[in-house]
């Protein structure tokens, strides 16, 4: 009899009810409920309650979910919905390009897979240049935390690489419908304000191909294929900074081993 | 295998796991609330896209359920605010149309059906209090957080919820509900 007791209260019952009491507390209320019987009758009504309401509701938690409430095809439709307008001219620009012909490539003919791939990202980064060149901010930096979520998703490993050491900075990403599924478009900047562009997505044909110079009309880019992941790297530098620039990001990758 | 630019255990990745998660227990709460499968996924499904909307303002430091929950709340009351005018369904008609649970017994399932419907007839601040904390398993601090209420009026809540409850479906014909109650209180 050191410390007076402290008086049982409602709240007391109740978080008994819920378990939530820690253990002398718990044995108190426990005592006092052996004491007084009626009040121990309603107490334990409650306590069959809890649990019959807790079974009475349970099914719906414990069935599939359903295709519409599939948290990564949520995401996708978001990452989708948000460049729309932008998807839109870059699949016009991308027509005129295919009818435009074989104009696009210096040097010996790539693989098929390596045309496909670099006209989808130099549509994409055609339109994206000119609509947003203006603009500090990257249309698609919202989207940024959530293509790895999709990447995750769609069981591909996409990461974005790591340019700070040649001065560029990740500003955000998209996922964009493309040929074969869907790709990751990784928008990066410099200090400068030059904008560089990454296109990724899976190539069916898979393999490894060394890179390809690729010429977009005014600027230039390298695209390549890394076991079965097609990459193409754009941006407004010369040409041999563009191949350094692909080096860097195909050792990252090698180093990482996917 | 890498997943994404961030992948750390504080990531946009794991507060998508984490999202996930939550799934099931969302489409039970709002089920228990709409009494109708195809409007609560609606409902949850609007609370998914709400939620990837914020997922860029979200304050690091609450907890996920709590934050998911109280968006679920939040769409529900809006939506019933705009039905408000339009004639309510017959809960007693839909609770019987409604699977919420698997059959064990037949005695169970009659039990549970009363039960539902006396959910129903619940005052809604009431009901919600008492399905947050008897069936998703809430904490106060978290049902309060949820519906926006000082933990004083969830208590207050719970404790008419519970006693109405018992009020309406408990009382005993005959022997039998007293001693199933015995049984359940281990």
């Amino acid at each position: 009899m050191t410390t007076p007791k402290r008086p049982i209260s409602e709240d007391d019952l109740h978080a008994y009810v819920d378990g939530v009491l820690d253990e002398d507390r718990h044995a108190a209320i426990e005592s006092y409920l052996q004491s007084h019987p009626e009040i121990g009758q309603r107490v334990a009504s409650y306590v069959a309650q809890r649990a019959d309401l807790r079974a009475a509701f349970a099914a719906p938690a414990l069935e599939p979910i359903p295709p519409q409430l599939n948290l990564s095809s949520l995401v996708e439709e978001r990452l989708r919905f948000r460049p729309q307008r932008w998807v839109a001219a870059a699949a016009a620009v991308l027509a005129l390009a295919i009818g435009a012909g074989g104009g696009w490539f210096l040097g010996s003919r790539p693989p098929a897979a390596i045309a496909t791939l670099s006209q989808e990202a130099a549509a994409g980064y055609a339109v994206f240049v000119s609509a947003h060149s203006q603009s500090d901010a990257s249309p698609f930096r919202e989207a940024d935390a959530l293509v790895g979520w999709v990447a995750h998703g769609v069981g591909r490993s996409v990461k974005a690489p790591d340019l700070a050491k040649a001065g560029y900075r990740l500003l955000g990403a998209a996922l964009v419908p493309a040929a074969h599924g869907s790709a990751a478009m990784l928008h990066y900047r410099n200090a400068h304000g030059t904008s560089l562009v990454i296109y990724i997505r899976p190539v069916p044909a898979g393999g490894t191909t060394p890179l390809e110079a690729i010429d977009i009309g005014t600027i230039d880019g390298c695209a390549w294929i890394d076991r079965g992941l097609g990459y193409s790297l754009i941006a407004a530098e010369p040409y041999g900074r563009l191949v350094d620039l692909s080096q860097q990001v195909r050792e990252e990758s090698a180093a990482r081993g996917s | 295998m890498v997943l994404g630019p961030r992948t750390s255990g504080e990531g946009p990745i794991a507060l998508l796991s984490q999202i996930e998660a939550c799934v099931p227990a969302l489409r039970r709460y709002a089920a228990a609330l709409l009494r109708n499968r195809q409007d609560a996924d609606d409902l949850v499904h609007d609370c998914l896209v709400r939620a990837l909307d914020k997922l860029h303002t979200r304050h690091e430091d609450g907890d996920v359920r709590a934050w998911l929950f109280s968006i679920l709340h939040n769409l529900f009351i809006s939506q019933r605010r705009r039905a408000a005018s339009r004639p309510e369904h017959d809960p007693l008609d839909a609770a019987e149309g409604v699977a919420f649970h698997a059959a064990s017994t037949q005695e169970d399932t009659l039990r549970w059906q009363e039960l539902i419907r006396a959910v129903d007839r619940l005052p809604a601040d009431q009901r919600t209090v008492i399905l947050l904390v008897s069936v998703e398993d809430h904490t106060y601090a978290e049902a309060a957080r949820v519906l926006g209420v000082p933990i004083g009026t969830v208590m207050s809540r719970l404790a008419r919820a519970r006693e109405r409850l018992r009020e309406m479906v408990s009382e005993p014909k005959n022997g039998h509900a007293e001693s199933r109650r015995l049984r359940v209180v281990k």
